[in-house]
């Protein structure tokens, strides 16, 4: 089609031009399935303004048009990162409650080790000998009293909503949030095989590599695992893209995604 | 695409956008551009969506599964291959009934309301 095109004004082309970058920015998702359908209705609209009013209906296009890809594109974006209807991603809630009673578990272990050291005056007798001492166990505990704060108002809303989620799905699904995945277990697992209490014979920089190695192995498991799930939506795709490139390459896009390039 | 939602009382309200695709789809299939041109004429050109939201919008709708992309086109000898038909599902239809049925709800509220009484010609009086 657009071999057989006439030439455009270089008001519509430059429009055009300017539309096609703003896109560019766009999610590539909207990018990927919407750009060339939006592109082309955007410039059937100012072909039509003008022809009805010359340059100056183009002009006075602009804001409506250039306004509302900048804000759709905003709201795209945002629409990819946060979803519509799901505040957060279940991966990401899942973490981030891990995260929070991870905190509370740490928080507990800290009362605990101040009440074994120094029930009374923690650190009080080491703390008049070196004041330096006192003074960074002091900041400690501010500082752990400031996140757990920031984190208990963080976080408890976050547990709030995401209960209130998983609950209508069932209580399996609300126990789940607080389970953890099996891969997440082989990572804790490896972890802490590969501290050097249980290898003596490594120093802690060893343990280090060693925990880098199963975590980097754990993840190309994980990651041919999903490829073997799939394998079949990837078959021939490659090959057909590039066919469909050489055959038509202003078109093979729209061809490959709806299904009928052969 | 997900599943029809069962109820669709449940997707509402609809953005005003979403509302007027519905209703450009209504009369039969339509391609983008032909959806804006009716949106424009529906509502006297009070309401002009540009491509990019029309495209947002048509995709969340593909996802609800209020429309469908239609594999035939109307008249393929004249038309551009590239052109993309949509059409509206069974649940799109249902969707739009009941967001007309929300909207004349709540505009009879309004025209019980006397505020608006001397601003509206049409709204019926009492003991008329």
């Amino acid at each position: 089609m657009s071999s057989t095109s006439p030439a455009r004004p270089k008001i519509i082309r430059g429009s055009v031009l300017l539309y096609r970058g703003l896109l560019a920015l766009g999610p590539g998702a909207f990018r990927r399935d919407y750009s060339i359908p939006a592109l082309q209705d955007f410039r059937q609209c100012l072909i039509d303004a003008h022809r009805k009013r010359g340059f100056f209906g183009v002009i006075a296009l602009w804001p409506l048009l250039f306004g509302e890809a900048l804000s759709g594109l905003l709201a795209a974006y945002s629409r990819e990162f946060f979803g519509r209807k799901q505040a957060i991603l279940p991966t990401i809630r899942r973490s981030m409650i891990a995260a929070f009673w991870a905190f509370v578990l740490f928080g507990i272990a800290i009362i605990a080790l101040g009440r074994i050291t120094d029930p009374a005056a923690p650190f009080d007798a080491v703390g008049r000998v070196h004041p330096e001492v006192g003074v960074a166990y002091s900041i400690i505990v501010y500082s752990w009293e400031i996140a757990l704060l920031a984190i208990m108002l963080g976080g408890l809303p976050i547990l709030f909503v995401a209960l209130k989620r998983a609950i209508p799905g069932g209580q399996l699904k609300a126990l789940q949030l607080f389970a953890i995945k099996r891969r997440h277990a082989l990572v804790l697992l490896g972890d802490r095989a590969a501290d050097h209490d249980m290898f003596p014979g490594l120093s802690a920089g060893d343990g280090i590599y060693l925990r880098s190695a199963i975590m980097h192995c754990l993840q190309w498991l994980h990651s041919r695992a999903t490829f073997a799930r799939h394998r079949g939506q990837f078959r021939g795709h490659r090959w057909r893209h590039y066919a469909l490139r050489l055959r038509d390459p202003g078109n093979h896009c729209l061809a490959l995604r709806s299904g009928t390039a052969q | 695409m997900r599943q029809a939602h069962p109820d669709p009382d449940a997707m509402l309200p609809l953005t005003s956008a979403v509302f007027n695709i519905l209703l450009a789809l209504a009369d039969g299939e339509r391609h983008g551009y032909s959806i804006m041109q009716e949106i424009a004429a529906q509502t006297k050109g009070k309401l002009r969506i540009g491509p990019t939201t029309l495209y947002r919008s048509i995709k969340h709708m593909l996802e609800d599964g209020l429309i469908v992309e239609a594999d035939e086109r109307p008249d393929p000898a004249l038309d551009d291959e590239r052109r993309r038909y949509y059409r509206l599902t069974d649940l799109g239809q249902r969707v739009a009934v009941a967001e007309a049925q929300r909207l004349e709800q709540t505009l009879a509220v309004a025209r019980s309301k006397s505020l608006f009484r001397n601003f509206m010609p049409t709204a019926p009086e009492k003991g008329a």
